[in-house]
């Protein structure tokens, strides 16, 4: 280690020395070249200095020569002076020439060595012709010199240069140069006297580098020893420090004491603890040793000053205050520097504190063992092996052990008798998450028997905060289970009770809200699951009883009885329930009530039955009550007990009362017997019938049929009969009326054959009438039909053989003939007396017939309408008729009404037949009637005309075109429905026609058909189909004339339009003026053109659109400026009017900006003077657009043409504003193609507003 | 006129020898160099050798017409980016889907406005 490190010091100091070295040689190296370049620097300050000392002679010497030049001008004629000056001036100019020459020649040599241009240039002026200069200047005065003195004057070219240019010029030159190397001088001095001080320095370094590389080993070794002293006076100095610290920072008491048991320290842990203060106690006697311990001490320290220290040996000493206190006493002998033993040293804990814990613990654990073993509750100790460490005496208990059989086993096989570690271990868990973990499980005693236990397993964590195993604290739970079973059975069958029951139960908490209900509620309830109503409040369902059932409801939480009571609910699928339902109180573990259950029976049926009964009850004594027969009761001898209404006023008694007593029996005229038998039987328990005659009070005599049952008591005894009689008086009449009618009918039956096989109407009524006299026994009767308003009456032969005609017939035409018309309009029989005379015409004259007489009127009437009487008078007889008679007359009015419309319609059926066939024959169509098989049934003139043919029975493909097949689209073979029409155009039937057939689905003799009408539309087509042509040949003709015109329009244009701008040549203004004119009218045209193809684009239909939506408003206000420009142009205002929020609308943009500036350039054009107004306005469901003008306005016979093709109003007024006449044709086109409107309204002469409408969609 | 028309080349082929000297004239004064064509086929030989700046072209002409030489020049490497200005005469159908069929840049419908044509070629020239 030493070795290594002197190796590296040599290193070090090897390579500090070299370091040294190197240092000192640059140093020294810098030291010289500073030195050099000192010394040049120097110089060429000499140098510069003596530059500029030259240059000051040089200066000196021109003035001299100048001066001179001066003197010699002024010296001029005299001789001698000149000689002299001359002499003086040669001299200067020697002088200076000898001074440049030495300039150049004679100046020492320095500068850098090997860079000669460097040492040229230090002696050159730096202004570059001062040398050029200067030899003028000397060459110049030296043939001043020569000059003869005549010449000498100012005017000399040479003196004036001496003079003045030369002189001034050399003069500025070197002082320029001169002030320039002053300049470089003082920059120079500088320098050196940086140099010179970093030369300084340097020479300063090499001195101390010198003297340490000298010096250096000598100082390293002393400082070395220096060091080593320090640092061994250092450590001890630390050490010392620290024992001192240790000392007295230390919480244990540390003392010493001499050979002679004196102390010799006490320090600050001994001080506290035993309460002596420092200075007390040194130097004297250990007074920590209580009397009775001295000879145990003394013992000590013999032993301990023999070198034999001892540790941790516990005694006890005393306090300054007496206390004793328990100490931990460890000592060590204390020896001199020779070894010798000097004293011993004590070092003392106060474990007072801790013994008293100790005991403590003793204690607790103690208690803790006897709760472990006295509590009822097993705890075991596991360690992480799961070998049993303990168990408490109740384990043992448990398993029927001694608890040291367990210690040590296997958990799991004492407990559970597991080869392992049971899986549901809650040990193996609490060790794991380091938390009590509960599990339910079973013990497994000896005999394999088992019984159910609770574990809660501690992790047991050991000081080291290890978990060192667990506790298990078992319970043996089989009480508990048993009771849980026990309940949850109760519960079950409680539920399963509650579940089968087919009531409704539900349980209701405080609040009403249904807490449970059971599936029988559900079903009854028509709830498809519990979830519905649970929640809901028990009362919104009702609707009936509601309040008592809130009552109950109240009552039975208030009182905890039950309660009892019906009421109604509603279903959710609309049923109404009746509920009986019973209230009781579910008490929770403390006894209060908590709940309610509501048991409920559905009892609708019963309910509704019960309803029933007594809707039926009171229907029956209503019945009763209200039967047209006579119901009583009565007593066996036939006195009425009770009777109903009916009853008892047949009777003839206006009340019941008066009824009460009165016997049937005695009253009876007829079979009285029969009912007194018939009451007997009654009596004896049968039902009998029987139909007798009465009187009653009021003498009317009277049929009864009636039918008696006997009426028993509770018991079962026959109390009284129950006779129900029905008056038979008027049925027994209406019988022999009956048979007479049907005689009558039978009749009727026999006579409407031969009237229906009558010729004619006429004839019909004859025989009519006729029959009814012979056969039906009316002898006086008549027919009296309507006809055109008037009635016309039809007799038949009379009774004495005569034939009458209704045109002699006269009859009385007031009553009787009023009464007629009122029959025929009300259209109900009515028979009347006649009181007065009337006339009668016997055959040969009238006869007047006096007296009364009945007159019955007997409607005749069709299906639809009343069309005449039946008269019969019985004025002979004087006796009105029987209603047999009358229901006869009846029936026989309705026979002939319905034979005479039949006869009618046969009639007017043969005649329209008739017209029917005159008409198809004579239409120009040709017509057939097809049946569904295409049977051709019937067809007219015109189409056996077409065909040459009669196609009648033919097939109809084949009459028509020879098919074998049906054509393809005929309508026949989808059918065609009776009313229905379908259209089919073909071509090539029947020749090569063009023909369009209409079907229509009728009815022929019965069958269904179709009428087939054709019509030959060949030469429409064609004349269509060459409109079509024309009409695109105009399309084509129009568009190309438009585009021929137009290239020649565009060089006619452009030709005028480079004449008129000048881009030729210039124009005069008459020309110009034409040239305008020709200009105007190539516009014209060219608008007239654009025109002429919009036209024709629109009504072709090729114009195309492109529709957006956009608002109007915009629209306006973006051809706003080029409108006001025209306005402007004739001094017109323009106005706009836009109204706010207009609803976007689709338009095509560019279009109605055509409309619009058309129409604003018409009123423009037609107005001389005041404003155009352009407005715009919602209506309904479109957008309204105005141009109204102050302009001439329209007459009212011009209006209707206004927007009708190529129309120009006033004939003179066109040729002034070169309209086209299109432009509003165009307008109204592009606006109804917008689906808009467009007109104009206008007063002639006062102005005109045109309208234009956009739809909003 | 200005410099930067100076510099510019524009070919018009229009078989109307009319409008041809009309357009010639106005494009000239306006500082423009002018090639010529009087027909389809003229032009195609004179787009062989030289690329003009802007092609002016009719579009109806006998034997080739403008729609084929829009063609010719939209399918060639060199010529495809000249913008083209359509002259027509007629107005009967949608300009804008002849523009579109042709893949030309603009029209004129004839009889136009010398400023209009003007403004149309200072806006395909990107002059503005």
């Amino acid at each position: 280690m030493l070795e290594k490190q002197s190796q590296e010091k040599n290193i070090f100091g090897r390579i500090m020395t070299l370091s040294y070295i190197a240092a000192l040689a640059i140093l020294v190296f810098l030291n010289f070249h500073g030195h050099f370049l000192l010394k040049n620097g120097i110089k060429t300050l000499e140098t510069d200095a003596r530059i500029i000392n030259i240059a000051g002679r040089q200066r000196m010497l021109s003035q001299r020569i100048e001066h001179l030049t001066m003197h010699l001008i002024l010296a001029a004629g005299d001789e001698k002076q000149v000689v002299g000056i001359r002499q003086e001036l040669t001299d200067a100019i020697n002088l200076m020439e000898e001074s440049h020459h030495g300039l150049l020649n004679g100046a020492p040599k320095i500068g850098l060595p090997g860079n000669p241009s460097e040492e040229i240039k230090i002696f050159y002026f730096q202004e570059p012709d001062i040398n050029r200069r200067v030899r003028e200047f000397i060459s110049n005065a030296r043939v001043l010199l020569s000059l003869p003195l005549q010449e000498i004057s100012l005017n000399n070219p040479y003196v004036s240069y001496i003079l003045r240019t030369a002189h001034t010029d050399l003069l500025d030159a070197l002082d320029k140069a001169v002030q320039q190397y002053e300049i470089e001088s003082n920059r120079r001095i500088a320098n050196l006297q940086i140099l010179q001080k970093y030369l300084l320095v340097t020479r300063l370094f090499v001195l101390v580098l010198m003297a340490l590389f000298i010096f250096r080993p000598l100082t390293h070794k002393a400082q070395n020893e220096i060091n080593k002293t320090k640092a061994a006076e250092e450590s001890l100095r630390q050490s010392r420090q620290a024992l001192e610290a240790l000392i007295r920072s230390s919480p244990l008491a540390i003392v010493t004491i001499d050979g002679e048991g004196k102390l010799t320290l006490w320090n600050p842990a001994a001080a506290r603890i035993f309460g002596w203060a420092e200075a007390e106690v040194l130097g004297k006697f250990l007074p920590t040793v209580p009397k009775d311990k001295l000879e145990q001490f003394h013992t000590l320290r013999e032993r301990v000053l023999k070198g034999n220290g001892f540790s941790g040996l516990e005694v006890q000493r005393q306090r300054k205050d007496g206390l004793l206190i328990d100490i931990s006493l460890s000592t060590a002998p204390l020896y001199d520097v020779t070894g010798k033993v000097v004293g011993m040293m004590g070092i003392m804990d106060d474990i007072t504190e801790r013994k008293r814990l100790y005991n403590l613990l003793c204690e607790s654990e103690a208690r803790y063992r006897t709760l472990v073993e006295h509590v009822d509750i097993g705890i075991s100790l596991v360690d992480k092996n799961y070998k049993i460490v303990m168990v408490n005496s109740f384990v043992a208990k448990m398993f029927g052990k001694q608890v040291s059989d367990f210690i040590g086993k296997d958990c799991f096989r004492e407990f559970e008798k597991c080869d392992k570690i049971c899986a549901h271990c809650p040990g193996t868990k609490a060790m794991a998450i380091k938390e009590p973990v509960e599990v339910e499980t079973e013990g497994v005693l000896d005999d394999g028997s088992r019984f159910p236990v609770r574990i809660r397993a501690f992790p047991f964590i050991g000081p080291d905060a290890e978990v060192s195993g667990f506790i298990e604290v078992s319970e043996d739970i089989t009480q508990r289970k048993y009771a849980e079973e026990a309940l949850k059975m109760s519960e079950a069958n409680l539920r399963l009770l509650l579940e089968s029951i087919p009531d409704c139960v539900c349980k209701i908490s405080i609040t009403g809200k249904f807490i449970s209900i059971n599936t029988a509620g559900c079903y009854l309830r028509d709830l498809d699951k519990p979830e519905e109503t649970i929640g809901a409040h028990f009362l919104d369902e009702v609707i009936e009883n509601r309040q008592a059932l809130e009552a109950a409801f109240k009552h039975v939480f208030k009182s905890g009885e039950t309660a009892s009571l019906q009421y109604k609910t509603l279903t959710k699928k609309g049923r109404q329930i009746w509920w009986d339902a019973k209230l009781a109180p579910v008490r929770d573990a403390k006894g209060e009530i908590n709940s309610i259950l509501r048991v409920s029976r559905d009892i609708t049926a019963h309910k509704k039955a019960e309803e029933a009964l007594k809707v039926s009850e009171e229907y029956f004594r209503s019945l009763i009550e209200n039967m047209p027969d006579s119901v009583c009761r009565i007593t066996f001898d036939g006195k009425i007990i009770t009777v109903n209404k009916a009853g008892y006023l047949m009777e003839g008694f206006s009340k019941p009362q008066e009824a009460l007593g009165y016997s049937r029996t005695d009253h009876a005229v007829e079979n009285r017997a029969g009912l007194e038998e018939a009451i007997q039987r009654a009596a004896n328990g049968e039902t009998a019938s029987v139909q007798y005659k009465s009187i009653n009070t009021r003498a009317r005599e009277i049929w009864w049929d009636a039918t008696l049952v006997p009426l028993r008591d509770a018991k079962g005894n026959i109390t009284s009969v129950l006779i129900v009689s029905k008056d038979i008086t008027e049925q027994a009449a209406v019988q022999e009326q009956r048979k007479n009618i049907i005689l009558g009918l039978r009749t009727i039956m026999a006579i409407a054959d031969r009237l229906i096989i009558a010729a004619d109407t006429d004839s019909l009524l004859k025989a009519a009438v006729e029959e009814a006299r012979g056969k039906l026994h009316l002898e006086r009767c008549a027919i009296f039909l309507e006809h055109n308003g008037y009635m016309q009456g039809t007799y038949g032969t009379d009774r004495k053989g005569q034939t009458t005609d209704e045109r002699n017939h006269r009859f009385t035409k007031d009553t009787a003939w009023q009464k007629y018309t009122e029959t025929m309009r009300a259209g109900e029989a009515q028979w009347f007396v006649v009181k007065e005379p009337y006339l009668e015409w016997d055959g040969t004259k009238n006869v007047r017939l006096d007296g009364e007489g009945w007159i019955a009127i007997t409607p005749i009437r069709s299906a639809h309408k009343v069309l005449g009487v039946f008269v019969n008078d019985t004025a002979i007889s004087k006796q009105p008729l029987e209603p047999s008679q009358q229901e006869i007359l009846s029936v026989y009015s309705s026979l002939v009404g319905a034979i005479i419309e039949r006869k009618r319609a046969v009639d007017l059926m043969e005649k329209s037949s008739q017209f029917n066939e005159n008409l198809l024959q004579t239409i120009p169509f040709g017509m057939d009637l097809v049946d569904e098989e295409g049977i051709v049934l019937y067809a007219n003139e015109k189409m056996k005309r077409v065909l040459g043919d009669d196609p009648t029975r033919k097939k109809c493909w084949v009459a028509y075109k020879d098919d074998k097949e049906q054509c393809a689209h005929c309508p026949l073979k989808n059918g065609v429905n009776i009313g229905e029409t379908k259209i089919l155009e073909t071509s090539g039937a029947m020749g090569g026609k063009i023909v369009r057939i209409t079907h229509t689905g009728t009815v022929y003799e019965n069958k269904k058909a179709v009428l087939e009408i054709f019509e030959d539309i060949t030469k429409e087509r064609e004349a269509e189909q060459r409109l079509r042509e024309a009409l695109a040949v105009k399309s084509e003709f129009v568009s190309m004339v438009s585009h021929e015109l137009r290239t020649p329009l565009t060089a006619i244009k452009e030709g005028i339009a480079i004449v008129a701008d000048e881009s030729a040549g210039t124009v005069n203004p008459e020309q110009k003026n034409f040239l305008e004119i020709a200009e105007r009218n190539v516009q014209r045209l060219s608008r007239f053109i654009n025109n002429v193809l919009d036209y024709q684009k629109l009504d072709s239909g090729r114009m195309e659109f492109y529709m957006k939506p956009g608002d109007i408003n915009e629209t306006v206000d973006e051809v706003r400026d080029d409108l006001l420009i025209q306005a402007e142009a004739k001094k017109l205002k323009l106005h706009l009017k836009l109204a706010e929020h207009l609803p976007q609308i689709n338009f095509d943009k560019d279009k109605i900006i055509q409309v619009l500036t058309n129409l604003v350039y018409n009123a423009i054009k037609f107005t001389e003077a005041g404003a155009i107004e352009i407005a715009t306005l919602k209506i309904d469901d479109a957008i309204r657009v105005s141009i109204s003008d102050t302009g001439i306005g329209i007459k009212k016979e011009d209006m209707r043409r206004l927007f009708q093709d190529f129309t120009q109003l006033a004939t003179g007024k066109e040729r002034k504003t070169g309209s086209t006449g299109l432009g509003l044709t165009i307008s109204r086109k592009l606006i109804i193609h917008h689906g808009g409107q467009i007109w104009a309204e206008s007063e002639f002469g006062k102005g005109s507003t045109f309208y234009f409408t956009l739809p909003i969609k | 006129m200005s410099i930067m028309a100076m510099s510019k080349n524009i070919l018009v082929i229009e078989d109307e020898l009319d409008i041809l000297k009309i357009i010639i004239f106005r494009l000239k004064k306006a500082g423009y160099k002018i090639m010529t064509a009087p027909g389809g086929q003229e032009a195609l030989e004179i787009l062989q050798e030289t690329k003009p700046d802007l092609i002016v072209v009719d579009l109806v002409m006998p034997v080739v017409d403008g729609y084929e030489v829009c063609k010719r020049v939209r399918e060639n490497k060199i010529l495809k980016d000249i913008p083209i200005l359509l002259l027509t005469a007629s107005a009967t159908t949608n300009m804008d889907e002849k523009v579109k069929f042709t893949k030309a840049n603009d029209y004129l419908v004839k009889p136009f406005e010398p400023q209009d044509l003007l403004s149309k070629i200072k806006k395909l020239l990107r002059q503005e």
